[in-house]
């Protein structure tokens, strides 16, 4: 072995515990979602990770009314608690309200990111480009381009998504994600696009197509092996 | 994650509890969120498993290495801070990226080398929070703000390098594969021991990129194995076998990683190296190894102290743990990178393993693993997964360490410059300052416009070549983690061995720009200001004997604790395994304590002395250096607070050149913080005002001790090219009519007004300087530019001929060099036409007739631009 404890005692007692206490809130929360969206709230955030963990693994039992509401509620005392953003999110999917979910997304917040990978197979295309519209205009940068990077790939096929993605290259923020997200694009179109901007193009975006051009050479390479 | 154990830890390694007694099939086994323990193929973490996401900007998780690659190439492309670097290639030939951070030299805003630190990340594959801290610190000196502080300092006086994923190969391997690895056939521990995919460790060398290929997926070099010069000298530490999980590779560097880590320390250059750290994860702790030097060894412990307690201090609390130097073995190792600079390049390097824990009793109550973050501690390897929740804290709380552990191995602090002012006239009566001559050695410039009376107030002004407090709420207090020792700051002022009697005021440190007395030098909180009034006493007035020289005395630490070099004349830096020219009180430089410094004199006397010189309308006129003749600088003091400067010069190559400022006066000084530089105009008809460009390319001090005499000194800091520095004693050379600064008794005509700055206002990038001098002969300089774009100057003496100035003779130079190659002797004066004006006070022509080549005669309609204090215009 390499120094790493094959059995450490207390982080394995510890895990008992923490296993212990995230089924406990599971029920717990069940029990919670028949009462006030208050003390639901106020229970998430007296509570440690795994209990956090374990209340958010019983929103699944819960009718999409009960998930919206409670979503909604949660979002409001996302400022305090950024983590309730994420459990928006996560009711938002349970309930397939992409008006929470892009909410709650545009607030932004830590653990966002699973959320948005699983947006794409609960919302149709139409739906989840709305969410990226509005998440890249109104979200904090760094979720936006979270959300770019989740969401655009799959939509590239729509002239709006990949116009979106063109005219956020010269954006100071968001520029490397457009490129990044632009890169892996398979229409050659787009390609020439972006071999004319890094040529032709000023400042900002013919710097960021010039990126672009250089990552999509590295993905066919990639390809290529 | 490393093979040695600090110390008997908590984490009891307790095989028996193990599955591993259970004989299992070797699968592919997945980590998950929850499982039940009974599932073999399955590993619960118990917090979702992170995902990387292709993304660039930094969020509450991992990137991949698209992401992160994207994000350094693009800071590389959009800022001026980020400096990309292709230092080498990988197995399967990938490129290795090396980036420098701050500015593109190697050289301190002073024109010292700077030191260089290398921070590496990625070196094994798995340990993804390490990519993620050192673009935290890429992101941090990138983007954080303009501070005039810690960042900027380190930008403009560090060589940093950040090597974010040494091992390309297996990193790209861990996130193909970001939940799934093998179990069961690790030969060492195939229960334990998860392997490939999301647990590569190891480069890749050998295994195809299929994890479902069972045959080859153990192999690759540990290049963490792979460095002299322990090379293979530990067998149970390191192995020969290319399944193991320690391989060390066929030789010492044989893996085109290791090389490249190696090339990366030749962009120092390495010896300005002075700190290396690989990052890995887990277990929050440093190790690291010495060679045979205490000295080393002493101040690698120093550097990870101030590092553990400013990472300490953050909210979080998390102790990274470290041993000390009497408690690490010297000469011993299993050929980890960290032994190689050290034994190498003898600079401070250790293994930093990125948390979580592994609950060892040092780091109670946290139990270790993922279990720290509420996770089941299922697998020991679940350290290796850290929460997406923590990614953020750990990258942008390290990066912030990181910086401090920068700071301290730039070097320790040395005072460039003491300044005294009067208090009642703002005069500066003494300046002393610290001019860089080569690369080790500095020397001590000292100007003195009148000795130091007893019974005056005057106010010290001291600064260092670093930021040297930290501030809280914006009061000054300790960095986070260090001693209140660190905000000492003993002055005295000595004659001889005997304390002269003063008052000395508390310190003032300075958070305000503006240069002395009451703003910073460079970078905030790198000067303080205090009270300082010799005391008119009879045991001082005895103790001067009429005037005699005073040293002062000043000892001082900066944030991390390094007190202040007391001989700044060898500039400290990093060598052979300690600091060096880094001398004590005593002037020895061999135990990197540093001292007080009581290199700086003055003359303080008991007599009784007029009031300090003010600069004075009678300080327009033209002043030079008289060993350097052929060069000056046309003064012009326009109101009671602002001063025009002219500077005929030359460039770099024998070409004529001249700057402008626009300055303020304070007490006996001209201050220009922006020296300026104009291009885009040509000589003639094709001149275009709209082409012309005013660029600040440094910038200028003036110091008179009188009316006749003074200093400057100047720095070229902002023009692309290297830093240039230099300073000027300054003579006067011309007297201008009704200010000529002596009792001349010459006659005041009406003409004297005319003295000022004129230009064409269809020209406005090019002009002339009058000066009427005392006998009514006029001195114009007219600062202009060749057909071809190119700065000249032209100059001559008229006479008045009824309305008109006739210069008969006009001038130019050649051959003059900017800075330290001027010799007066190269320096050609040449005829370079005729000249006529014609001047109103207000408005005026003039007409010219250039004889030199390729300027055409012409003439202009001129307005006025400046005119001196002392004269006026009547209204028109």
């Amino acid at each position: 072995a390499v120094g790493v404890p094959l059995y450490n005692v207390r982080a394995a007692a510890s895990g008992s515990l923490n296993e212990w206490r995230r089924l406990s809130a599971w029920s717990k929360g069940e029990r919670l979602l028949n009462g006030t969206d208050g003390a639901w709230i106020t229970a998430w955030e007296n509570a440690d990770p795994a209990r956090r963990r374990g209340l958010v693994d019983g929103l699944q039992g819960a009718t999409p009314d009960r998930l919206s509401q409670l979503g909604r509620a949660a979002l409001e005392e996302a400022n305090d608690s950024p983590g309730l953003s994420a459990v928006a999110a996560r009711a938002a999917l349970l309930a397939r309200d992409p008006d929470l979910f892009r909410r709650a997304v545009s607030h932004g917040g830590p653990g966002l990111s699973a959320a948005l990978r699983d947006a794409a197979g609960i919302f149709d295309a139409a739906a989840t480009a709305d969410i990226l519209r509005h998440v890249m205009t109104t979200a904090a940068p760094e979720t936006g381009a979270l959300a770019m990077a989740q969401l655009a790939p799959p939509l590239l096929g729509e002239p709006e998504v990949a116009t979106l993605m063109m005219e956020s290259l010269a954006h100071r923020d968001l520029g490397s994600s457009a490129a990044l997200v632009l890169a892996g694009s398979e229409d050659p179109v787009i390609h020439a696009e972006l071999a004319r901007l890094a040529k032709d193009g000023k400042a900002l975006e013919k710097q960021r197509a010039a990126l672009s051009v250089q990552l999509a050479e590295q993905r066919s390479r990639e390809d290529l092996r | 994650m490393k093979t040695k154990s600090l110390s008997v830890a908590a984490s009891v390694l307790l095989l028996a509890l193990s599955p591993a007694l259970m004989a299992q099939p070797a699968r592919i086994s997945e980590w998950v969120e929850n499982a039940p323990a009974s599932d073999n193929t399955k590993i619960a973490l118990g917090y979702p498993v992170p995902i990387p996401v292709d993304t660039p900007l930094p969020f509450a998780g991992f990137r991949t290495y698209a992401g992160l690659h994207a994000r350094h190439q693009d800071l590389a492309a959009t800022t001026d801070r980020v400096h990309a670097m292709e230092i080498g290639r990988t197995r399967n030939d990938r490129p290795i990226w090396l980036y420098q951070l701050g500015d593109a030299n190697r050289e301190t805003v002073r024109g010292l080398p700077e030191q260089a630190m290398l921070t590496n990340g990625g070196i094994h594959a798995r340990e993804w929070q390490s990519p993620e801290v050192a673009t935290g610190i890429i992101e941090l000196l990138a983007l954080g703000p303009d501070d005039d502080y810690l960042l900027d300092y380190l930008r403009d006086n560090a060589n940093i390098l950040v090597l974010p994923v040494l091992n390309v190969d297996g990193f790209l391997q861990t996130q193909r594969f970001p939940s799934r690895n093998w179990m069961g056939t690790d030969p060492q521990d195939p229960e334990g021991s998860p392997r490939d995919g999301r647990m590569r460790r190891k480069n890749m060398l050998g295994p195809d990129e299929d994890l479902l290929t069972q045959g080859d997926h153990l192999l690759g070099v540990d290049l963490n194995r792979n460095n002299p010069p322990y090379w293979a000298a530990n067998p149970s530490r390191s192995s020969p076998d290319s399944q193991s999980i320690v391989h060390h590779g066929a030789s010492a560097h044989s893996e085109p990683e290791t090389q490249a880590l190696d090339a990366a320390a030749q962009m120092g250059p390495a010896d300005q190296l002075s700190m290396y750290t690989d990052m890995h994860s887990f277990s929050q702790v440093h190790f690291w190894s010495r060679n045979h030097q205490e000295r080393l060894a002493r101040l690698t412990e120093d550097l990870l102290r101030t590092f553990s307690g400013h990472h300490r201090a953050f909210e979080a609390g998390k102790n990274y743990a470290y041993s000390n130097w009497q408690s690490v073995p010297p000469n011993q190792g299993i050929g980890l990178t960290d032994e190689y600079f050290t034994h190498v390049y003898r600079v401070p390097s250790w293994t930093l393993e990125i948390e979580p824990s592994n609950g060892a009793a040092y780091h109670a109550p946290l139990p270790g693993q993922g279990a720290d973050y509420g996770g089941l501690g299922r697998n020991g390897h679940d350290g290796f997964i850290l929460p997406d929740s923590e990614v953020e804290r750990v990258r942008t709380e390290l990066a912030q360490t990181f910086a401090i552990a920068y700071y301290q191995q730039s070097g320790p602090p040395s005072i460039t410059t003491l300044r005294i002012f009067d208090e009642v006239t703002e005069a500066m009566v003494f300046e002393a300052e610290w001019d860089t001559v080569d690369t080790q050695t500095r020397e001590l410039h000292r100007f003195q416009a009148q000795p130091l009376q007893l019974g005056r107030s005057y106010r010290a002004w001291v600064a260092w070549n670093k930021p040297m407090r930290w501030r809280t709420g914006g009061a000054v207090s300790t960095l986070p983690g260090q001693e209140f020792f660190t905000l000492t700051f003993n002055r005295s002022v000595m004659i001889g061995d005997r304390i002269l009697n003063a008052v000395l005021g508390d310190p003032d440190w300075l958070e305000q720009p503006g240069g002395a007395p009451e703003g910073f030098q460079r970078y905030r909180d790198d000067a303080a200001s205090f009270e300082l009034v010799p005391l008119d006493n009879e045991t001082n007035v005895e103790l001067l004997q009429g005037t005699a020289e005073a040293t002062i005395e000043l000892d001082t630490y900066d944030m991390t604790g390094l007190r202040g070099d007391a001989d700044p004349s060898t500039a400290a830096h990093w060598d052979n395994g300690a600091w060096a020219s880094y001398e004590n009180s005593n002037g020895f430089e061999g135990n990197d304590t540093g001292g007080v410094d009581a290199t700086i004199a003055f003359e303080v006397t008991s007599e009784s002395l007029d009031e300090p010189f003010v600069i004075i309308p009678d300080m327009s006129a033209m002043f030079y250096d008289t060993s350097r003749n052929g060069e000056g600088f046309m003064l012009e003091v326009i109101s009671d607070t602002r001063a025009i400067m002219y500077w005929f010069t030359y460039d770099t190559e024998g070409n004529q050149d001249w700057y402008f400022g626009d300055g303020e006066i304070r007490g006996n000084r001209i201050l220009f913080p922006e020296v300026l530089r104009v291009s885009g105009g040509i000589f003639g008809p094709g001149f275009d005002p709209d082409q012309v460009e005013r660029t600040p390319v440094g910038s200028a001090d003036f110091a008179f001790a009188d009316c006749d005499s003074g200093v400057m000194s100047w720095v070229i800091d902002r023009d692309g090219g290297p830093l240039r520095t230099g300073r000027m004693e300054l003579s006067r050379l011309t007297r201008v009519m009704g200010i000529p600064c002596a009792a001349i008794g010459a006659p005041v005509f009406e003409t004297a007004r005319e003295s000022g700055s004129w230009y064409d206002p269809q020209r406005s990038g090019e002009g002339f300087t009058i000066e009427v001098m005392f006998n009514n002969e006029v001195l114009a300089f007219w600062f202009s530019y060749d057909t071809e774009g190119n700065r000249r100057w032209f100059f001559g003496t008229g006479i008045f001929e009824g309305d008109r100035i006739v210069f008969p003779e006009m001038y130019t130079t050649l051959g003059g060099i900017f800075g330290d190659g001027f010799n007066m002797d190269d320096v050609e004066v040449n005829s370079w036409g005729s000249m006529e004006m014609e001047l109103n006070c207000t408005t005026g022509s003039v007409s010219f007739e250039p004889t030199e080549e390729g300027f055409p005669s012409g003439s202009y309609e001129l307005a006025r631009l400046t005119i001196l204090q002392g004269f006026s215009c009547p209204d028109p």
